[in-house]
């Protein structure tokens, strides 16, 4: 898997090159163009030029929900849950593209229907016992602590079942018990599923951590790219970072 | 396959249902007249005319109600405009049937008029679905008043269809038994789409848009999916009311009746299915009932009364009567 | 040619009457995001308490400028009560509630007034009477200026600047533009958001009023239901110049007013109320902004 892409307003001149089954890490000020960074990657902003490939095939001009569809799943940096939906209900939103029943099917209630429900229902009830919550399943997602709705995000964006998944500060606004079970649960997910993973983090001991490779953009630009210790003892990033983390 | 779909027979049961029930409230003559394909004969049943063409209006109404509430409710869309896909249904059905059946035996004007004004409305709904998806929110709802309007101006000017005058003269074989079977089976309906994979979709549409293209749900598609079947049920309503009537003018169509509308959903809670109906149930009885207040002191305070509701529900309780629930045998599969 | 300028005058004249009524909804928008449904039937009200004044408070006045300045004050001040009471009781209670909520709140106090009209005031229409002497003003070829046509001008000029002043030279007008960028930091700064938001009823209303008599005069046929279609197109009038924008208000009103004169009198009369939403609708889905306003972008 390969992405690159340039000029984009905050960005400038960025190349990214993500190979499967890795998890990278982004990092940078704020401010530097992260997000932005993500929302060109599903289709939000387009790039005023260059290119963002997919296994080859190029995404750019695509709508956001084809790129969803074609596997790249996303959480949000302000948690973005369909509040009065239950938590499991959450979930099973992400199997809408990929489910096929027709407006016959589901006013009639046909046994397709039903076979596709319980498939779907029993997917999603596995990715949140993945994620530890499982027991929430019928509380309206608006109402659960902070914690778990970001938890719920990501078990949301898991059911695409993506080859490449973005996180948005996951760990934003969660204790330091909580960012260190979310640490290891992502690590654990991105082995068990072999799936790439692009994460912006503020939190350095996380990111340190479990990102196998980290880029680091400051002002739209790509000051530094490689392994944990090359970052951490490079002088660039260094400055940008004084009085911040 | 030995066994039959249950849907199928659930269907079966209230279209019996549904004969009983003319039976009974229209008597017997009226009933047997429809049932043996001719005219509806002498009213005999067991409530006054008066009451029957009441309770015919609340069918009425409740489709209104529930199609609306498949697009505000279920979808977020907001829309003025709804009266506009009630009039299309009406005058479609009054044409078709008037003009190209007007001889034939209730049931086929019945089915004619209906679908011909589903399609008729589902069409046009889906015109405007398309052009205005890129709107939201307040634009959203006066694009649609716009459209509303201009269904009625534009209506008012075909003179083959009465023109300012109004149409005359259209069959009248609305009964009951009919429309208690068509509000039922619209209601299973919305709900069985409510609780499949599009409601659900609909709902995560109207709760973050955003997120819901990050599920990979097209929105436009799912938009015009609501439009449409919105628009569809809407048009079968005022087939409904175009033949039960017998008359209809543009009048009655207005964005004011699509305000009426509004009220419905919003007494009974907007996100809710049952809200929509007890709504519609509320706003339909509440005038007649008041009927009498009116012919004593000759003061039309019917509309004060709808007006005051909107407010009053609107700044003491806002999330309207049912809120977001629904009731029991509506909110399980 | 003759045609075009006696059509171009009445256009002129019934743009001024759109104008005055577009200014509240636009000013209302611009604080507080909310369609002001029921600000066409102010405008209606200030037509009656025109006429209710004429017939029992002043039933003797000679028709001359002084009574037409009469009368509309008391438009104005009528309507500007009206105005505050709704505010106050309808609209802030709903300050913090969905946006939804607040817009059917503005249905309902619509239709309130409207059937609440047809209640005290009678549902059948009435005849306004003449404020001022009536004098028809040839100018030459054709063309005739009625008086008043020419109070129109000259009233709607007057409130115009007015407003203009009231809007870019004081304290008030200020801080109404900038609650117009920002709820929040306006709060944030100190700015008495509920007063400015009150002033601003009271003068949208009051111009309304004003709008109401002027009307009665041109059309002296009058009915409770008089605020629907007027109103409608004044807020289309608003939006066609962007809505939010104080001068497009009155640009759009001035080319609604004129091009629905033109259509009625070169095409039909009977498609004249299509035109309206009919620009309501292009204006909406090719350029919501409206002639003189700006796109916006949602964060993500």
């Amino acid at each position: 898997m390969c992405l690159e892409f340039g000029g984009v307003k905050a960005c400038q001149d960025v190349t990214l090159k993500l190979e499967p089954g890795i998890l990278y890490g982004l990092i940078g000020p704020n401010g530097a163009g992260k997000s932005t960074i993500f929302n060109v990657l599903t289709g939000i902003y387009a790039p005023t030029h260059g290119t963002v490939k997919l296994a080859g095939e190029s995404l750019v001009g695509k709508k956001p929900f084809e790129i969803a569809q074609k596997g790249i799943g996303r959480t949000f940096q302000n948690i973005r849950l369909f509040k009065d939906l239950t938590v499991l209900e959450n979930v099973m939103t992400a199997f809408y593209s990929s489910t096929h029943t027709s407006l016959y099917d589901q006013v009639f209630q046909t046994k397709a229907f039903y076979r596709e429900e319980e498939e779907i229902r029993v997917k999603a009830m596995e990715l949140l016992k993945v994620m530890g919550i499982e027991d929430l399943a019928d509380v309206p997602a608006g109402g659960l602590p902070y914690g778990k709705q970001r938890k719920l995000e990501i078990a949301r964006a898991l059911g695409l079942e993506p080859k490449l998944l973005l996180l948005d500060e996951p760990a934003a606004g969660l204790n330091p018990a909580e960012t260190r079970e979310l640490t290891n649960l992502i690590r654990d997910i991105q082995r068990a599923r072999n799936i790439t993973v692009l994460l912006i983090e503020h939190d350095m001991g996380l990111v340190m951590k479990i990102c196998e490779k980290i880029y680091v953009l400051v002002q739209g630009q790509l000051v530094c790219e490689g392994v944990a210790e090359v970052v951490q003892n490079d002088k660039r990033v260094i400055e940008a970072y004084l009085g911040v983390d | 396959m030995g066994k039959m779909n249950k849907t199928l027979l659930l269907f079966l049961g209230f279209l019996l249902g549904a004969v009983i029930l003319n039976f009974i409230m229209g008597g017997f003559t009226f009933s047997a007249a429809l049932l043996f394909w001719e005219k509806p004969g002498r009213f005999t049943g067991l409530i006054s005319p008066y009451y029957y063409s009441v309770l015919i209006l609340l069918g009425i109404n409740i489709i209104l109600s529930v199609s609306l509430m498949l697009l505000n409710g279920l979808t977020g869309l907001f829309t003025m405009g709804h009266a506009g896909f009630m009039a299309i249904g009406a005058y479609t059905s009054a044409s078709v049937v008037s003009f190209l059946l007007p001889d034939a035996p209730f049931i086929v004007q019945l089915i004619a008029g209906s679908v011909s004004a589903g399609l008729a409305a589902g069409l046009i709904g889906f015109l405007i679905g398309t052009s205005c998806l890129r709107l939201a929110g307040d634009y959203l709802g006066m694009v649609t008043l716009g459209f509303g309007e201009i269904i009625r101006i534009i209506l008012l000017n075909v003179d083959a269809v009465g023109g300012a005058r109004g149409m005359t003269d259209i069959p009248v074989y609305m009964n009951l038994g009919s429309v208690f079977f068509l509000t039922i089976v619209i209601i299973i309906v919305i709900k069985r789409i409510s609780f499949g994979r599009l409601g659900r979709a609909m709902l995560a549409i109207k709760e973050n848009e955003m997120a819901a293209n990050m599920m990979g749900i097209n929105p436009l598609n799912i938009k015009v999916q609501a439009f449409v079947i919105s628009s569809f049920m809407a048009g079968i309503a005022g087939s409904f009311f175009a033949h039960s009537e017998g008359y209809i003018s543009t009048q009655t169509f207005t964005f004011s009746k699509s305000f009426e509308i509004i009220a419905m959903n919003v007494v009974g809670g907007l996100g809710s299915l049952s809200g929509a109906i007890m709504g519609a149930g509320i706003l339909t009885v509440l005038p007649e009932a008041l009927r009498k207040v009116q012919d004593v002191t000759g003061l039309d305070i019917r509309m004060v009364i709808y007006a005051l509701t909107m407010v009053l529900i609107m700044i003491l309780r806002p999330q309207g009567l049912m809120g977001n629930k629904e009731w029991k045998w509506l909110s399980s599969k | 040619m003759n045609e075009f300028i006696q059509h171009t005058i009445n256009g002129l004249a019934l743009g001024s009457i759109y104008a005055l009524i577009a200014l509240g909804y636009t000013m209302v928008f611009g604080v507080l995001q909310l369609i002001n449904f029921a600000h066409g039937d102010i405008f209606m009200v200030g037509s009656f308490i025109g006429l209710y004044f004429i017939r029992y408070v002043i039933p003797n006045a000679e028709p001359s400028i002084f009574t037409a300045i009469m009368v509309i004050v008391a438009a104005m001040v009528g309507s500007a009560v009206l105005g505050v009471v709704i505010e106050k009781f309808a609209y802030r209670p709903l300050r913090k509630a969905p946006r939804i909520n607040i817009l059917i709140t503005a249905i309902g106090v619509s239709l309130l007034l409207e059937y609440g009209g047809q209640l005290v005031f009678g549902a059948s229409p009435q005849f306004f009477p003449d404020i001022l002497p009536r004098k028809n003003i040839d100018i030459g070829a054709d063309i005739i200026l009625d008086s008043n046509q020419l109070t129109i001008f000259i009233m709607s000029f007057v409130l115009m600047q007015i407003l203009s002043f009231l809007v870019y030279k004081t304290q008030f007008g200020r801080s109404m533009r900038a609650i117009s960028h920002s709820l929040e930091t306006a709060n944030l700064i100190g700015i008495n958001v509920n007063k400015v938001i009150l002033i601003t009823f009271i003068i949208g209303s009051a111009l309304a009023g004003a709008a109401g008599v002027l009307y009665g005069v041109a059309y002296p046929k009058i009915d409770p239901l008089l605020g629907l279609l007027p109103g409608l197109k004044a807020f289309i009038a608003a939006v066609l110049g962007g809505i939010g924008n104080i001068t497009g208000a009155v640009i759009g009103a001035i080319i609604l007013g004129l091009s629905e004169t033109y259509v009625a009198g070169y095409l039909s009369s009977t498609y004249r109320d299509a035109l309206a939403f009919v620009i309501l609708i292009v204006v909406l889905l090719v350029r919501p902004g409206g002639l003189l306003g700006s796109k916006k972008i949602e964060k993500v």
